[in-house]
C-alpha cells in the first residue's frame, strides 16, 4: 500500500500519495465582488449559487501533469449567445402559453415594447470534462495528449469491480461548482466528487438538469487512474443522456412522491438505464466517449 | 456544537412559543428522539388557525398600508430555526413590527412550523405583522419544492397543505410603508404603472402563469434599459429607467423586494432605488451566505441587520463534511 | 379514544376492511389507529378469532400504514383480546411485520415484540416467543434475520439454561451471516445481550461472537463493535481484559477506517472506565495520544471531547507529560472544528492541574484560543471560563484576560458578545466597584445601544444583576440617569430599550428612585407616537404595580400615577395598547383594592 499524508485547512483538504498531490477546495458561494469579476470574464449571468472559489486539482509530480476542475472552466463551457443546433436549447414548460397570452390578437395584456436581453443557455448545460491548466511557461511544459480508448484493452476501461470493492477510502471530497434553481422551473447543478483508494484515484463530475415538465439531462465525466499503472495512465470517460420529463416521471417508485426528481444520483441511474429517446433536442452531449492519456 | 447555547436556545424557543401557546400554536414534545425538534400543531388547530387568518386577510388590501417603524424581511424558505435567529436579532413580535415579503415555505425542513408560526402571529397581532405573497405561496410550486411533501409527512394527509394554500390566496400582493417604500416579492409589471392599478387586481386565486399578478411575484431587476424578456421563455426583467419611473409616478423612495439570493444578505441596484432583501442564511443549508433584515425607523431611516444561521439548526442538517460515499 | 364505530348494528371487521381498501392513505391510517376501538366493539373472543387473523393475513399496505399497525400492536393490545394469557397471539401479525423491507417498520415491530414479551409468562415465552425467534433468525430473507437480532436480549435472562445455550448459538450465527446488514444488527445488539450473559459465557461464546464481528471486513460492522467491547470489558476483571481484549482494543483504535477510530475516540472514556486503572496507565494513554494526533479531523474532534474525562483517570504527572503537549498542538490545529471541540473541554483540565500548572500551561492557550478566527472557538472558551476562575482566582484571570474580554465585548459575533455579558456580573463581584466602574462601566452602557435585540435585552438583565451586586444607590447614580436619558432619543429603538430596561430593573430599585427619576419619563413614553412603545410602557406600569403594591405608600403611588395613566391608555386607538393597558389596569386595581 502506498503511504499517504493528509493536510487540512478551513477551506481545503489535500492528499499526497504515490507522487500525486490532490487538492479539494470548498468555500461558500461567491460574494458580490467575486461574482462581478467572474461575470465580467464569462459575460453571462451567473447561476444563483456560484461556488466561484471551489476547485479540484490533481498534480502528478513525476510527470508534471496537472488537471483541474474549476467553476470558471465549467461555466465557460455554457453556451453564450443565441442557441443553435446541437446546443439543446429549451424553454420553460409554460413558455408557449405565456407568450400566447401576450401576443394573441385578443390579449388584454399586449406585450410591452421590449429590449433584447442577452442570449445564453439559461439551463447552464455544460459538457465540461475538467481541463489541463495552462502553465506559466508554455514552452517547457510537457505535452500530453488524449487518444481514443481501445475497446478491447481492459486497461482502457473504468474497472467497476475494483471500484465496487469496499476498500478504505483514504480521501473523499464533494466539490459543488454551481447550482441554479432556474427560477423555480427545475434545477441545474454541477458536482465533482473524488475518492482516493489504496489502489486508485476516481473522480466523477456530474452535470444534472431538470426542467419541470420539459426534460432531464445529465453529463458525467469519470476519471480513473490505477496507482499501479506503468506508465501512469489516466482513463477519462464521458457520457451524456437526455429524456423527456414524462418518461422519467413514470419511473418514480411512488407516484405521489416527487422527491427522487431532485436526487442527481437517482436521475443519473434512471437515465443511464433507459432506452435512448430518439425524440431528443439534438444536444451534442448525448452519447459516450472513452479516452486515455499516458503520463510519460 | 456546544450544547451550551443549543440548550438555552431550545428553552428560549419553548418559552417564546409557550406565550403563543395560549393563542393557537403549541409545540408538543412527543417522544425522546423528537425532543430534538419542534412538533407541529394538530390538524384541527391548523384548520381553525387558517380559517381565522382568512377572516383577517380578506379585509386587507392588495397593497397593504403599513406604518413605520417596521422591519422588512425577505425569503425564509422553511428555515424555522433561522427565523428564530432573525427574531433574536430584530426583536420578537409584537415588540417589533414585521413585514415579510413572501416565500415562507419550501426548500427548508420546517415549512409547516415556519408558516404556522407567522400565521399565528398574524392572527394574534394583525397590526404588528404583515405577510405578503411570494411565488412559493402557490399550489403548483409547493408540490414540487417541498411544502406539500412536508405536510404529507408530518400530518399523513394533504389537508394541512390544502388549508394553507387557501390562506395563500388571500395574502396581500404588496405593501406600502408610510406611502414611501413599496414592498413586493418579485418586482414590477409592464401592465402596472401605479400602485392603484395593483389595488384593482382580483388577487384571491392561485398565482397565474401570466399577467400582472404573476409579474409582481416573479419578475427581476436587471441591468438593462426598459423591459426585457427572460431567456427562459416566460417572465420579465426590468431596468433602472422602469424602476425610477415607477418611483416617480407613485412618489415612492424605495422598492424593497426579495426573491433572489444575495450573498451579503441584501443588494442595492439602480442608485439605491431598489433593494433585494434575503433572510434565509446558509440557504438550503449549504450556500454559506449571510441573511439580512431591513429596519425602517419612524423616520424611514434604513438599517440593514446582517445575521448568520442559527447554531441550533446545525444538528438537523447534513454534517459539515459529506460522509464518504462509494460513488461509481 | 373517539369511536367512529358504534358497537351496535355494524359488522366492525367489514368496516375496517372497507376503510383499509380506501384510496386515501389517511383513511387507511385512521382505520389502523382505530383497531383498539374495533377490538373493544367485538369483545375479546371475536377480537382474537376474527380481528387478529385478519390483521395477520390481510394487511399489506404502504409502509406508513404498516408502521402504524406495528405501533398499535405494541400498545398493550393484549388487553383487548382477553389479557396477557393471550398476548402471544399478537406475535403472529408482528412476525409478519418484522420481515418487511422498510427498516422503520421492522424496528417498530421488533420493539412491539419485546413489549409483548414483557407481559408473557415463562411458558408462553418458551412455547411461542422462542420458536418465533428461531424462525426469524433462520429466515430466508435478510430482513427477518436482521430484525431477530433485536429480540434476544429481552428474553435471554427469562429462559432456562438449555434454551440459553441455543440462543447463544443462534446469535453467533447472526454474527457470521453472509449479509452485512445482519452482521450490523448483531453488532448493534450484542452489547445489550452480553449484559445478561453468565461470566463463563462472556469469556467463551460472548468473546467469540465479538471477535468475529470485530474482525469483519466491513467498517460499518466494525464500528458498531466498540460498544460491544465496552460491554464485555465491563463484565470482566482487569486481568481478563488484559488477557482477552488487549489485541482488539489496539486494533480498533488503530483501525484503517477512520469511522471505526472515530467511534473508539468518541467512546474513549467509557472504554477507559471499563478496563481498569492499570491498563489505562500502561496501554490506553499511548492509544489516546495516538487518537489526539490522528490524521482525520473528525477523529481528533471526537478525541478532544474526551480530554477532561480521560484525564480524570490518570495522575497529574501523566497529564502534564503526555496530554498537555497534545492539547498545545490541538490549539493550533488546522481544523476549526477540532479547535472548537478543544475549547469546549480544555477548561476541565484546570481543576485537575491545579493553580500553578494551569497558569503555566493552560492560560497561554486560553489567550491564544480567545483570538481564534472562528467565533465558536472564542465562545466556547468564554462560556466556560468560570471553572478556570475557580482554580486560579479572579485576580489572575482578570489581569491576564481583561484586555481580551474588553476586545471580545465588541466582537462581531453577537453570541460572543452575549457570552461576555453573561460573565460580567461575576467579574463585577470579584473586581469591586471602583475598578469595575473604571474598566467596564462604559462597556455595560454601550451594549444598551447594540444593533442586535438579544444583546440589548441581555444588557438590561446585566444592569439588573449589577444593581444587585453594587446596590441601589450605585444604580441610582450610575445606571438610572443613562437609561432614562435614552428615553428621549429620536430613534424609537433607543426609547424602546429604555422602556424595557425599566421593566427589567425596577423590581430591584426602590419606590423613592422610581418616584423621583423613573415615573415621569415613563409616563411620557406611555404617550409616545409609536404604539409599540406605548404598550411596552403599559407592561412597565404593570411590573411597577406588582412590585410596589405591598406597602401603603406604594399603593398610594399606584393610585396617583399608574392607574390614571392606564385608564387613558385603555382607550388608545391601537388594539394592542388597549389590550396590554387593560391587563395592567386589572393588575393595578387588584393590588390596590
Amino acid at each position: 500500500m502506498h503511504p499517504h499524508q493528509l493536510f487540512e485547512s478551513p477551506n481545503s483538504r489535500e492528499i499526497h500519495i504515490a507522487g500525486w498531490v490532490i487538492t479539494a477546495s470548498t468555500s461558500p458561494i461567491s460574494n458580490a465582488q467575486e461574482c462581478d469579476a467572474l461575470q465580467a470574464a464569462l459575460r453571462i449571468p451567473l447561476p444563483e449559487m456560484t461556488f466561484g472559489s471551489n476547485f479540484l486539482t490533481l498534480e502528478h509530480r513525476p510527470s508534471a501533469w496537472k488537471y483541474t476542475f474549476t467553476t470558471k472552466g465549467a461555466l465557460g463551457a455554457v453556451k453564450n449567445g443565441e442557441l443553435g443546433p446541437g446546443d439543446g436549447g429549451v424553454r420553460v414548460g409554460y413558455a408557449d402559453k405565456w407568450l400566447q397570452s401576450r401576443t394573441d390578437p385578443s390579449s388584454q395584456l399586449p406585450m410591452p415594447k421590449t429590449v433584447p436581453t442577452k442570449p445564453y443557455d439559461w439551463t447552464y448545460t455544460s459538457t465540461y470534462t475538467g481541463h489541463e491548466p495552462l502553465s506559466d511557461d508554455q514552452s517547457s511544459a510537457p505535452q500530453f495528449t488524449w487518444r481514443e480508448g481501445d475497446k478491447d484493452d481492459a486497461s482502457h476501461t473504468i474497472p467497476i469491480a475494483e471500484l465496487s470493492r469496499p476498500d478504505p477510502i483514504l480521501f473523499y471530497a464533494e466539490i459543488p461548482l454551481y447550482e441554479d434553481e432556474l427560477h423555480d422551473n427545475g434545477s441545474s447543478s454541477l458536482l465533482v466528487r473524488i475518492r482516493v483508494m489504496p489502489t486508485c484515484i476516481f473522480i466523477l463530475s456530474r452535470f444534472t438538469l431538470r426542467v419541470d415538465n420539459v426534460l432531464f439531462r445529465t453529463f458525467d465525466t469519470r476519471i480513473y487512474h490505477s496507482l499501479s499503472s506503468n506508465p501512469p495512465r489516466i482513463v477519462r470517460e464521458t457520457r451524456g443522456w437526455e429524456a423527456a420529463y414524462d418518461r422519467v416521471l413514470r419511473l418514480l417508485p411512488k407516484r405521489n412522491d416527487l422527491t427522487p426528481l431532485t436526487d442527481p444520483t437517482w436521475i443519473g441511474k434512471v437515465l443511464s438505464e433507459m432506452p435512448r429517446d430518439e425524440n431528443n433536442t439534438g444536444w451534442r452531449g448525448i452519447g459516450s466517449k472513452i479516452e486515455v492519456s499516458e503520463l510519460r | 456544537m456546544g450544547a451550551w447555547w443549543g440548550e438555552k436556545g431550545r428553552v428560549g424557543l419553548r418559552l417564546r412559543l409557550g406565550v403563543l401557546g395560549r393563542l393557537f400554536i403549541c409545540f408538543r414534545f412527543r417522544q425522546i428522539e423528537q425532543l430534538q425538534r419542534c412538533e407541529p400543531i394538530s390538524e384541527e388547530q391548523v384548520k381553525r388557525l387558517c380559517l381565522k387568518a382568512r377572516e383577517i386577510l380578506i379585509e386587507e388590501g392588495n397593497v397593504q398600508v403599513v406604518d413605520s417603524p417596521v422591519t422588512i424581511c425577505g425569503d425564509i424558505h422553511g428555515q424555522f430555526f433561522d427565523l428564530m435567529e432573525l427574531f433574536r436579532v430584530g426583536g420578537f413580535c409584537p415588540e417589533t413590527n414585521y413585514l415579510f415579503m413572501g416565500d415562507f415555505v419550501d426548500r427548508g425542513f420546517y415549512s409547516v412550523e415556519t408558516f404556522l408560526l407567522l400565521l399565528a402571529l398574524k392572527v394574534r397581532y394583525p397590526e404588528r405583522i404583515t405577510l405578503i405573497r411570494g411565488n412559493h405561496e402557490s399550489r403548483q410550486i409547493t408540490q414540487v419544492y417541498g411544502f406539500y411533501d412536508e405536510c404529507q409527512r408530518k400530518y399523513g394527509s394533504s389537508n394541512v397543505w390544502r388549508w394553507c394554500c387557501e390562506v395563500f390566496d388571500y395574502l396581500a400582493l404588496g405593501a406600502i410603508v408610510d406611502g414611501r417604500v413599496f414592498c413586493v416579492h418579485g418586482g414590477l409589471s409592464p401592465n402596472l404603472q401605479s400602485i392603484d392599478q395593483i389595488r384593482a387586481i382580483d388577487r384571491k386565486q392561485e398565482v397565474p402563469h401570466d399577467g400582472p399578478m404573476c409579474d409582481l411575484l416573479w419578475s427581476d431587476p436587471d441591468d438593462i434599459q426598459g423591459w426585457g424578456l427572460s431567456p427562459r421563455g416566460a417572465g420579465f426583467l426590468f431596468g433602472a429607467d422602469i424602476t425610477k419611473a415607477f418611483a416617480h409616478h407613485n412618489a415612492t423612495d424605495l422598492i424593497a423586494r426579495a426573491h433572489q439570493l444575495a450573498m451579503e444578505g441584501y443588494k442595492h441596484m439602480f442608485d439605491q432605488t431598489i433593494v433585494t432583501v434575503w433572510s434565509a442564511p446558509n440557504y438550503c443549508y449549504r450556500c454559506g451566505n449571510v441573511a439580512s433584515i431591513l429596519e425602517l425607523d419612524e423616520h424611514l431611516g434604513q438599517e440593514y441587520k446582517v445575521f448568520s444561521s442559527a447554531p441550533l439548526d446545525v444538528r438537523s442538517v447534513p454534517a459539515k463534511r459529506p460522509p464518504a460515499d462509494y460513488f461509481l | 379514544m373517539d369511536s367512529n364505530f358504534p358497537p351496535e348494528d355494524i359488522a366492525p371487521i367489514a368496516i375496517l376492511m372497507d376503510e383499509l381498501k380506501s384510496d386515501d392513505v389517511q383513511l387507511r391510517l385512521n382505520a389502523i389507529h382505530s383497531i383498539p376501538t374495533i377490538a373493544l366493539a367485538l369483545g375479546p373472543d371475536r377480537a382474537r378469532n376474527e380481528l387478529i387473523p385478519f390483521l395477520q393475513d390481510s394487511v399489506d399496505d404502504e409502509d406508513e400504514v404498516l408502521l402504524a399497525l406495528a405501533e398499535e400492536l405494541g400498545r398493550n393490545f393484549e388487553e383487548y383480546i382477553g389479557g396477557r394469557e393471550y398476548a402471544h397471539l399478537l406475535l403472529g401479525p408482528l412476525e409478519h411485520l418484522s420481515a418487511v423491507e422498510e427498516t422503520l417498520v421492522r424496528d417498530k415491530a421488533a420493539e412491539s415484540i419485546t413489549k409483548v414479551s414483557a407481559v408473557m409468562s415463562q411458558a408462553q415465552i418458551e412455547e411461542f416467543y422462542i420458536p418465533l425467534l428461531k424462525r426469524l433468525s433462520h429466515g430466508e430473507w435478510f430482513t427477518s434475520r436482521t430484525s431477530s437480532a433485536a429480540l434476544y436480549s429481552e428474553v435471554y435472562a427469562k429462559v432456562p439454561s438449555p434454551i440459553q445455550d441455543e440462543l447463544r448459538k443462534a446469535f453467533a450465527a447472526l454474527g457470521s451471516d453472509d449479509t452485512p446488514m445482519v452482521r450490523r444488527a448483531a453488532a448493534k445488539w450484542l452489547g445489550p445481550l452480553l449484559k445478561h450473559f453468565a461470566p463463563q459465557h462472556i469469556s467463551t461464546d460472548g468473546l467469540q461472537i465479538y471477535r468475529k464481528l470485530h474482525s469483519d471486513d466491513q467498517d460499518s460492522v466494525r464500528l458498531l463493535t466498540i460498544e460491544d467491547l465496552i460491554a464485555i470489558a465491563q463484565k470482566m476483571s482487569p486481568a481478563e481484559v488484559h488477557e482477552h481484549l488487549l489485541k482488539q482494543i489496539r486494533q480498533s483504535i488503530g483501525d484503517k477506517s477512520w469511522r471505526v477510530r472515530y467511534m473508539a475516540a468518541s467512546h474513549f472514556n467509557e472504554l477507559a472506565e471499563a478496563v481498569g486503572t492499570d491498563l489505562v496507565r500502561d496501554e490506553l494513554v499511548v492509544q489516546y495520544v495516538q487518537l489526539l494526533k490522528d490524521n482525520e479531523a473528525e477523529v481528533r474532534t471526537a478525541a478532544a471531547s474526551q480530554i477532561p474525562g480521560f484525564s480524570k483517570l490518570i495522575d497529574r504527572e501523566t497529564i502534564l507529560s503526555r496530554i498537555t503537549p497534545c492539547v498545545r498542538d490541538l490549539s493550533q490545529d488546522a481544523s476549526q472544528h477540532v479547535r472548537a471541540a478543544l475549547a469546549n473541554q480544555i477548561n476541565g483540565l484546570a481543576p485537575l492541574l491545579g493553580k500553578e500548572a494551569t497558569i503555566e500551561h493552560l492560560l497561554p492557550l486560553f489567550l491564544h484560543l480567545l483570538k481564534d478566527d472562528f467565533a465558536e472557538v472564542r465562545l466556547n472558551i468564554i462560556s466556560k471560563i468560570e471553572t478556570v476562575n475557580n482554580v486560579i482566582g479572579i485576580e489572575y484571570l482578570s489581569e491576564s484576560l481583561l484586555p481580551a474580554i474588553v476586545e471580545l465585548a465588541e466582537d462581531k459575533s453577537w453570541r460572543v458578545r452575549q457570552a461576555i455579558i453573561e460573565y460580567i456580573p461575576l467579574l463585577a463581584n470579584q473586581l469591586g466597584r471602583p475598578f469595575f466602574d473604571e474598566q467596564l462601566g462604559n462597556l455595560c452602557m454601550s451594549w444598551l445601544g447594540d444593533t442586535v435585540f438579544s444583546i440589548r435585552e441581555a444588557a438590561t438583565v446585566n444592569l439588573k444583576k449589577l444593581t444587585e451586586v453594587f446596590g441601589v444607590e450605585w444604580a441610582r447614580y450610575t445606571i438610572v440617569p443613562r437609561v432614562m436619558g435614552m428615553g428621549a432619543h429620536p430613534n424609537y429603538l433607543f426609547r424602546m430599550t429604555t422602556v424595557q430596561a425599566i421593566t427589567t430593573i425596577s423590581p430591584s430599585l426602590t419606590l423613592e428612585i422610581i418616584r423621583a427619576d423613573v415615573i415621569r419619563p415613563l409616563l411620557e413614553l406611555s404617550k409616545d407616537p409609536i404604539p409599540n412603545i406605548r404598550f411596552n410602557a403599559s407592561k412597565s406600569l404593570e411590573v411597577l404595580a406588582s412590585s410596589f403594591g405591598s406597602s401603603s405608600e406604594g399603593r398610594q403611588f399606584i393610585q396617583e400615577w399608574i392607574i390614571p395613566t392606564l385608564q387613558q391608555q385603555k382607550d388608545d386607538q391601537d388594539a394592542d395598547v388597549r389590550y396590554f393597558a387593560n391587563r395592567a389596569l386589572q393588575k393595578a386595581i387588584s393590588v390596590t383594592s
